[in-house]
């Protein structure tokens, strides 16, 4: 194991590196079990069999579906916001930060009960959403909304974190270039926190594809209309066990596609 | 020579770290007897606890009993995956034959029944008055899916519907369900707290919100079907002295008085 | 003709400048971290939006809040380098060089035809596809004035252009722009923090503290009459504000007294060459009437060729002198030595 400590501290440095080889080792191997699990279940035969299967595609469908909206509405809603954050100061700021970080402490379940009464037919918002001809709960939307709630912060911590690390005085001089604001924002922000982006976009896509908790309170399981990856292993897990480990491989690799592709056009860039 | 002194000291400390966990664990293994593991179908989540009260007036013999409320299709499927409770419930025949076939429980018996009824939210108590409102088409539905015991029932009472009074009945009622739930509890719920305008479950589970402003369309006789619950004691179980007490305890007069309180009906 | 007065003001910081640059001319500002020099040029460039005043070249007003008017940055003919060159990391050296005629939107031809000229003047011939972020200190200076001087300004604002560069391309640099400065009848304001650098790359220089100026001039007028101590200080000669005595040769100031040749009548500075002080280890016995006692607090070199040093010395009233190295050597004095200053009241210039 090479180091650029390897050779400074000398002898009392052996039984802490020791030490945290163990720890670090058992933390490795705990989280590589699921992983494990999934492999030792796999068998390709059964796997492409159950690949054939109407209502795997279905739930593919569903998920890629809605999980492609939230991804986008994401983006073009969030860079915005990230921007504000960012680059502007304001009343409420302090606490708009925390409310944002709140999809990262709540529990999922709970923030789908929480939705799931705020669009509730009982509710004076259900009823405002029933009556514009808007029906969220069990719909795709709902998903959307879910996933929303789920994956935003990701991307915009991430996005907002790079964007804080731009040098200002490269936005002052672009705009003592002659350079507008959209034109500031197009050639030199963007290009500068682009990685911050592609990663915040990939998170987040993973996120809310493997999103379950909250789908399974307010979106409800309908197969083809609300019934995720995510959840379709749920339920067929109790009666197909196969077709759920034929879901759960489609849905690991759908989540890491994105990452893969993105690490592997940035290592080609360099 | 260094790596391989590190390598070395990680893994005697490894070893000897996962000794310690699997000391643990077989203490907690050994530890206590006097414990019951219960597994049994949501729908019996409010008789249970009340049943075990009334056994525990009768016979203190300071047994711990724990519950598993779920779907019969999830805990059948959890046994099979290795959980060892002491008694399983199941709402329907099917899980109870699935379990018992794979040899993990003693012989099953019979011991409730209940039926099925249509529920309706509070917020559209007035605009559906008889079953034939069901089928106005401008409500939500929300019913179990198939593998759910009650899931079961509620397609073959909605077939002997369609026997009844016609496939459209049946159609319109199905073209209006929008979640197929995962245990009768959640289809309840959302009817109860609104979020789902009806739906299909036990009458006894119709009888648990009745006073939350809930209200039940019956289903004629004809098409209603029975719904038998049975129980079994698992073979694994190392508790089957006071599994086979509180199963006892099941059929006496006391237990049945409690069922007919909740709605259920006795075998 | 360059002319402005700009009034501004935020959280505690006051600005309030009056400044005209003549064509082809050079002002360099210089002060001290804080005295608003980097304001004063955003305030210019229109980065920042002066409270009063008006920005105007000839006759042309670019901005004059009095009758409303307020150029964006896009309408006014100034270049700004940054202090810390900001070039876009992210981009090439081309990519950077021609940014902001892109933005202007010149044809290609255009565009290919300047960035031909200072490609060349610039010497970036073999960098231009490089990323600029592997430049060196001095190649990213070159770039950043470039690609402000390649919009054609009729002013350009350089921000301690010279900060972290050797002399050579300091030297080069300067050529470069004065280059330009000729064949494009280019006003010039330079700020810096080293009275040197504004003695020798300014016509005009200009002396801010605080949000003002104190004084402004060519730099004859500076160095042989300052006019605040400040400006003295920085320059590195002995001024003190202070008054005649009625009836003796003798100027008293806050810090001590100093004797001076013949009665003075309404002169308020004393101005003494640091050449003219001379140091002794032990109380000298000539016949300079003015001997100070006091401690070194700094010996500091005066030039970058080593050949000349300042020495600061806490006597009543502090003064300075100028040695050469040598001499300093030979007299084999460090900071916290107790000294003696002499001069002749001959030396004493009051005005």
């Amino acid at each position: 194991m090479n180091s650029l400590l390897s050779h400074t501290f000398g002898k009392s440095a052996s039984y802490t590196v020791a030490i945290f080889c163990t720890c670090g080792l058992i933390l490795l191997l705990l989280m590589l079990l699921p992983l494990f699990g999934l492999i030792i279940g796999f068998h390709p035969k059964l796997f492409l069999a159950s690949l054939q299967k109407f209502v795997v595609w279905q739930a593919f469908l569903v998920s890629i579906k809605t999980t492609l909206i939230s991804v986008l509405i994401i983006l073009l809603f969030g860079f915005p916001l990230s921007y504000l954050l960012s680059f502007y100061n304001f009343l409420g700021k302090g606490t708009i930060l925390t409310l944002l970080e709140l999809p990262l402490v709540f529990p999922p379940i709970v923030g789908g009960l929480g939705l799931l009464i705020f669009f509730g037919r009982g509710s004076t918002f259900g009823i405002f959403f029933k009556n514009i001809g808007i029906n969220v709960p069990f719909t795709p939307l709902a998903l959307v909304f879910v996933q929303i709630f789920i994956a935003a912060p990701f991307f915009i911590f991430t996005v907002k974190s790079a964007m804080d690390q731009v040098d200002r005085e490269c936005l002052l001089a672009s705009a003592s270039l002659k350079a507008s604001l959209p034109a500031t924002l197009l050639f030199v922000l963007i290009p500068m926190v682009f990685p911050a982006i592609l990663s915040g976009l990939t998170a987040s896509f993973a996120k809310a594809l493997g999103e379950l908790g909250a789908s399974l309170i307010f979106a409800g399981n309908f197969p083809g209309v609300t019934q995720s990856m995510p959840l379709a292993i749920y339920i067929i897990l109790q009666s197909n066990f196969d077709d759920a480990i034929a879901l759960s491989m489609l849905l690991v690799v759908t989540a890491f596609l994105p990452l893969s592709l993105l690490k592997l056009t940035i290592t080609r860039k360099k | 020579m260094h790596l391989r002194q590190e390598i070395l000291k990680s893994v005697l400390l490894l070893a000897f770290m996962s000794l310690i966990f699997v000391y643990m664990g077989f203490k907690q293994a050994f530890a206590e007897n006097s414990r019951l593991s219960i597994f049994a179908a949501a729908s019996l989540i409010d008789l249970l606890p009340k049943a075990l009260e009334s056994y525990k007036k009768h016979q203190d013999n300071g047994v711990e009993v724990t519950f598993n409320f779920q779907g019969s299709q999830n805990l059948a499927f959890q046994i099979g995956q290795g959980a060892s409770p002491d008694i399983f419930f199941s709402a329907d025949e099917r899980w109870m034959t699935y379990v018992s076939k794979k040899g993990w429980v003693f012989e099953p018996k019979a011991f409730l029944a209940n039926s099925l009824v249509f529920v309706l939210s509070p917020n559209i108590a007035g605009h559906v008055k008889s079953l034939m409102d069901l089928q106005k088409n401008d409500l939500s539905f929300a019913i179990a899916h198939s593998s759910v015991p009650v899931g079961g029932y509620t397609k073959k009472v909605l077939d002997n519907l369609s026997g009844l009074y016609g496939k459209k009945f049946t159609k319109a009622v199905r073209d209006q369900v929008v979640t197929y739930e995962d245990s009768v509890r959640n289809v309840i719920l959302k009817v109860t707290y609104g979020s789902v305008d009806a739906g299909i479950v036990y009458k006894t589970d119709y009888l648990s919100v009745k006073d939350k402003g809930v209200l039940a369309i019956e289903i004629p006789k004809q098409a209603n079907i029975k719904a038998y619950y049975y129980v079994a004691i698992l073979k694994r179980s190392d508790s089957l002295n006071e599994a086979k007490s509180f199963i006892n305890f099941l059929s006496s007069k006391e237990a049945n008085g409690i069922f007919k309180e909740f709605g259920f009906e006795s075998i | 003709m360059f002319k402005c007065k700009l009034g501004f003001l935020r959280d505690n910081f006051k600005l309030d400048v009056k400044l005209s640059l003549p064509r082809q001319k050079t002002l360099a500002v210089i002060g001290e971290n804080g005295s608003g020099k980097t304001t004063l040029v955003w305030l210019i460039m229109g980065l920042l939006k002066p409270n009063t005043g008006f920005i105007a070249i000839d006759n042309e007003f670019y901005v004059d809040l009095a009758r409303g008017i307020y150029s964006p940055i896009k309408k006014r003919p100034f270049g700004l380098v940054f202090q810390h060159y900001s070039l876009f990391s992210h981009l090439s050296v081309r990519e950077n060089l021609i940014f902001g005629l892109k933005r202007l939107r010149l044809s290609k031809k255009e565009i290919e035809h300047r960035s031909c000229i200072f490609t060349e003047r610039f010497g970036l011939k073999d960098l231009l596809h490089r990323p600029s972020s592997t430049l060196s200190g001095g190649q990213k200076q070159r770039l950043a004035i470039a690609r402000t001087l390649i919009l054609k300004p009729k002013l350009m604002l350089l921000d301690e252009p010279f900060a972290a560069i050797d002399q050579q391309t300091k030297t080069e640099l300067m050529s470069s722009l004065n280059y330009f400065r000729d064949d494009m009848s280019l006003m010039t304001i330079i700020i810096t923090h080293n009275f040197l650098e504004a003695l020798t790359l300014g016509d005009m220089i200009a002396v801010m503290d605080s949000g003002i100026l104190l004084e402004v001039g060519t730099k004859e007028e500076l160095l042989s009459r300052p006019k605040t101590e400040y400006v003295a200080h920085l320059i590195g000669l002995n001024l003190f504000k202070g008054s005649p005595a009625q009836n003796a040769p003798i100027f008293h100031t806050d810090l001590g007294s100093i004797v001076t040749a013949g009665i003075a009548k309404n002169k308020h500075y004393a101005l003494i060459n640091p050449r003219e002080i001379t140091i002794h280890l032990k109380r000298p016995d000539s016949s300079a009437l003015n001997v100070l006692e006091g401690y070194i607090t700094n010996i500091s070199p005066l030039d970058h060729r080593g050949e000349l040093v300042r020495i600061s010395i806490s006597s009543s009233p502090p003064v300075v002198s100028e040695l050469t190295t040598i001499s300093a050597n030979a007299l084999n004095i460090t900071v916290g030595q107790k000294v003696f200053a002499s001069f002749k009241a001959a030396s004493v210039n009051l005005y």
